[in-house]
């Protein structure tokens, strides 16, 4: 039998998991992905909150309808010349009798530009539910006991995908206008560059993107140093008296509730 | 049965655990084991807390405790007192000294007596019980007798003198709700403490 045995319920539990999505706050990340035949350029940053929690035997957290809420940021280089056409103006020649045809130049205008879109930002929140696996480790000078993911789930995206797709078919006309000369051809561009800007590309970029966050997600449930105070020092011959947690376990208990368990063996520091 | 029972969170330390504490306790502060009069301890320090000598006639005393060792409900032990439930009990060795005068004042002399220390060796075996007040949990001495000891008032006098000094003892061993639940969350206690199985049990949700 341990020394102290701190159990807490599935509510209280819960307030802990709450208190631990705060603690960890919003986590950044940037990089580049495919985005269709494009190379995109991205930054994102998400942080976690809410959901219902249902501990397990023997050491399962299950946290329902946990929301990730996210800001993703998507530019891209975009080079018309594989899209559209090059503008000329072809050679013409006029015959003379009795004498060379005069011919003018073939006149093309210069290479189509390659034109920076975006970043297009979006914010969203997306719902999941998954199971955490309770962890106690010694850290340094602390005691941790975290939750951490077991298995990345599958997000639903393709409706946050959509609005990205819209957003981004906004950014390319509207980088397009800057063009010259592109009036004719503007909406065989935009038709053709968003054929390949779908659902499913950005699907394709978004879901690594927020699977980053979800690699390895743990929550800090309990953290507290090893030596802990307990009564402070209250002059020159009562010095500060202190414990040491030398061993720390966590588990789900059941009984009528299903109980997180921590057990503790403790010595005077 | 749940451990949590109505509340949001349970802990329950056992008597190993109990004891850590009051180990931490005098580990830190051995004063609290060693009181005696100015003849004995001419300073309280971190080691030994001065004490009046009993008036009128400067009766000079010393009494040193070994550190008590707590049996929470059911006996373990076998202490003089065995605890009932939602009680503990514990068993102190006690060496009480008595600086007896054996010469006169003299004038002639330094004009300080000179005292000779004479000790016996008691079992003080006390009972008490659990109190949360406000967030920390405060041992209560309930009962107090000296073991083996003839006729039983002198046993009685002794009793009721060292029954103030472990009270005086335990007083300042406070074990607050936060080092109880090793520091989980911010807690708002719930109800009292109850000793059973070897375990003192304390409820609180976090806040």
């Amino acid at each position: 039998m341990s020394d102290i045995q701190v159990a807490v319920d599935e509510v209280q539990a819960g307030q802990l998991v709450s208190d631990a999505q705060a603690l960890l706050g919003t986590q950044s990340r940037s990089g580049s992905g495919s985005l269709g035949p494009f190379t995109a350029s991205w930054s994102a940053s998400a942080g976690f909150s809410g959901g219902s929690v249902d501990l397990r035997a023997p050491d399962i957290v299950r946290i329902s309808n946990m929301n990730m809420n996210f800001t993703v940021g998507i530019g891209l280089s975009i080079d018309l010349n594989d899209f559209l056409p090059r503008l000329c103006i072809p050679r013409i020649c006029i015959p003379i009798p009795f004498l060379p045809d005069i011919c003018t130049p073939r006149i093309c205008l210069p290479p189509w530009p390659t034109i920076p879109v975006g970043p297009v930002n979006h914010s969203g929140t997306v719902n999941f539910t998954t199971d955490f696996r309770l962890l106690a480790s010694q850290s340094g000078s602390n005691w941790n006991v975290a939750i951490q993911i077991v298995n990345i789930p599958s997000l639903s995206l393709d409706a946050i995908s959509a609005l990205i797709v819209t957003g981004l078919i906004g950014a390319v006309s509207l980088a397009l206008l800057a063009v010259p000369f592109i009036g004719p051809l503007l909406a065989l561009a935009v038709a053709t560059i968003g054929a390949v800007i779908g659902v499913a590309a950005v699907t394709g970029l978004l879901g690594p993107i927020l699977g980053l966050f979800l690699n390895g997600l743990s929550f800090d449930v309990y953290q507290q140093p090893q030596v802990q105070q307990v009564l402070p020092n209250m002059g020159p011959n009562d010095p500060a008296v202190s414990i040491r947690i030398s061993a720390l376990s966590a588990q789900v208990l059941v009984s009528d509730e299903d109980e997180l368990v921590l057990d503790a063996d403790i010595v005077p520091a | 049965m749940s451990l949590t029972q109505t509340s949001g969170v349970f802990a329950g330390v056992h008597e190993d655990g109990i004891n850590d504490f009051v180990t931490a306790f005098f580990n830190s502060r051995p004063r609290y084991l060693r009181w005696g009069s100015p003849a004995f301890v001419p300073a309280t320090s971190i080691s030994e807390t001065r004490i009046p000598a009993i008036p009128p006639f400067n009766i000079e005393y010393l009494v040193e405790l070994e550190q008590p060792r707590l049996d929470l409900y059911p006996d373990t032990f076998g202490f003089g007192l065995p605890p009932g439930r939602n009680q503990f009990s514990l068993e102190i060795k006690v060496k009480l000294t008595v600086g007896c005068q054996s010469k006169p004042r003299d004038p002639k002399d330094d004009n300080i007596p000179r005292v000779e220390p004479i000790s016996t060796d008691l079992v003080l075996c006390a009972r008490g019980h659990f109190e949360r007040q406000a967030s920390e949990l405060v041992l209560i001495v309930d009962d107090v007798v000296i073991k083996d000891i003839r006729p039983e008032s002198l046993g009685v006098v002794l009793s009721c003198m060292l029954r103030m000094i472990v009270q005086e003892m335990l007083r300042d061993l406070r074990i607050p709700y936060r080092s109880v639940f090793i520091g989980i969350g911010t807690l708002a206690p719930v109800g009292g403490i109850t000793i059973d199985n070897d375990t003192a049990s304390a409820f609180a949700n976090i806040v």
